[in-house]
């Protein structure tokens, strides 16, 4: 408030503490990204919020960077949206330079190096890079804010992310389970895990829900789909 | 450094001279404010919600006319919805005269792209990453423009309707609110916009607008029964300056107008009345 307001011989009525800037906020959402031999399976949910506000039930998080790789990006929106402008551009500059399309790993790559050069005032984000590799193999790279990443075969991330992790260990990874033969997985149940996880994590977690947007890339190119969750 | 001119007495020279011995008689030292002191770190004069829906081939927005310092109803007559050009309509809440600032900055814009002459003008949806840009820009460095800012055209694409924060976060919904209108005013308009299956008319759009401001004024400290609308749709492609302007509406009818104003007067003479009896008992 502008003014400090108090009001003559009422105890009880307390001043108006002045608003803070914070240059951060908290807009939710989560993202589940899958690897397998030859697809990669990338998923977010597509509401914006904070607080207890849902500014909309329609963004998806999910940022195509080329016809095989795919960003997936939460936490504060407009880090995400300068983030993802500024790896879009850096790709684009990529392929006029050399004129060839930036691999995965290469992408993966430079993703860290531009999180770690703003090390001290970071992108509040949290980055799932998903894709093929240039031998046609399905890779997942998770990183923090600042840069550190590692590659994995199934990654959940965001606001359900340390909900969602365990159940893709388990369901995806066969752990904790006793003979346990086979650990590969197709496609169809990779996909099918992906859309049970965010069913789980709209249930538990107020900043998931409304729809997830899924991305399938395969050597052939990109195939989208969607998927109603809870609405409240 | 700067020269001082010949007017200034002695007396002032020698209070604002600084102890720096590199200085010469007639030089000053140049103290600036401190970095602080310079950013808006909270809003002062303030306006209040904004809302916006999309209907079938147009889009329209309304906002009070109010402006406040504090809780303190300031200004009583903003107009805020800033026509931009004949496909964009702009408003903010939050800080007036970040809005005024960002207003002049736009308006040099479009007059700079006026001046090229080539058919070309600012669309909604670039008016809206532009503005993503400024307030990101102006967020890192931590001076914030403290507006949320609404942008509503209409163009080849059809309608837009889209958000900017003071942080720089964005997007386009088809029905947005700002202040308190996210709590009070998102949940009608989307219930509305959801019953229309997305098609409502005109007039639809234009009852769900103004019952949201009601509903707003109901219970927003900080908002006044008197409210600009705009829409745009194909018919704003024409010159009609100013045509899709609805003049500000009051949504008290006279007599409970008067009633209410009555009724505030009464328990400010009760409240003189005891304040001066208590005085007396005293």
């Amino acid at each position: 408030m502008a003014m400090p307001r108090s009001y003559g011989g009422l105890s009880d009525y307390r001043t108006v503490p002045a608003p803070s800037f914070s240059p951060y906020s908290e807009n939710g959402g989560s993202v589940v990204a899958v690897a397998g031999d030859d697809f990669a399976i990338i998923a977010s949910d597509t509401r914006l919020s904070t607080g207890f506000q849902i500014y909309t039930r329609n963004q998806s998080k999910l940022f195509k960077l080329s016809d095989k790789t795919i960003l997936g990006s939460t936490g504060c929106w407009c880090d995400v949206l300068s983030l993802t402008r500024l790896v879009q551009t850096r790709i684009k500059m990529y392929q006029y330079d050399h004129n060839k399309v930036m691999s995965t790993p290469a992408v993966a790559q430079m993703l860290s190096v531009l999180l770690y050069y703003k090390r001290f005032f970071p992108y509040y984000v949290a980055n799932i890079l998903a894709g093929i590799d240039d031998n046609g193999k399905g890779v997942v790279y998770s990183y923090d804010p600042i840069g550190h990443h590692e590659s994995s075969k199934f990654r959940a991330g965001g606001t359900a992310g340390a909900l969602l992790q365990p159940l893709l260990d388990n369901q995806l990874g066969m752990l904790n389970q006793e003979n346990v033969q086979d650990k590969t997985y197709t496609l169809e149940k990779a996909h099918a895990i992906v859309k049970d996880v965010f069913i789980s994590a709209a249930e538990r977690d107020i900043f998931t829900g409304d729809r997830i947007s899924i991305n399938i890339i395969t050597k052939d190119g990109i195939r989208e789909d969607s998927f109603e969750l809870r609405k409240d | 450094m700067l020269n001082i001119s010949d007017a200034m007495t002695s007396f002032e020279r020698n209070s604002i001279r600084s102890n720096d011995s590199t200085l010469e008689d007639h030089q000053v030292k140049i103290i600036k404010a401190p970095d602080f002191l310079t950013r808006t770190l909270y809003p002062m004069t303030t306006t209040a919600s904004v809302v916006g829906i999309k209907f079938n081939n147009g889009v329209a927005i309304a906002a009070d006319v109010g402006g406040y310092y504090g809780s303190l109803n300031r200004f009583k007559s903003l107009d805020r919805l800033y026509k931009v050009n004949n496909n964009i309509v702009m408003t903010t809440t939050g800080d007036y005269a970040d809005f005024q600032y960002m207003r002049e900055l736009i308006q040099q814009k479009v007059i700079s792209e006026e001046i090229l002459d080539d058919s070309f003008s600012l669309k909604a949806f670039s008016l809206h990453t532009w503005l993503t840009r400024l307030m990101y820009n102006r967020r890192s460095k931590f001076d914030p423009l403290w507006n949320n800012v609404i942008v509503a055209g209409y163009d080849n694409n059809g309608p837009f309707l889209g958000i900017v924060d003071k942080l720089g976060m964005s997007y386009e919904d088809s029905c947005v609110a700002t202040g308190m209108g996210g709590y009070l005013a998102t949940p009608l308009l989307r219930d509305v916009f959801e019953r229309g299956k997305g098609n409502l008319t005109k007039q639809e759009a234009h009852a769900a607008l103004q019952k949201c401001m009601e509903i707003l004024y109901y219970r927003d400290t900080q908002s006044l029964p008197k409210v600009n609308i705009y829409d745009f749709g194909p018919w704003s492609f024409t010159n009609c300056f100013n045509k899709n302007k609805i003049e500000p509406f009051r949504f008290l009818s006279d007599e409970l107008y008067l009633y209410y104003s009555a009724k505030q007067f009464l328990l400010a003479l009760l409240y003189l009345f005891n304040f001066f009896f208590r005085q007396a008992v005293d």
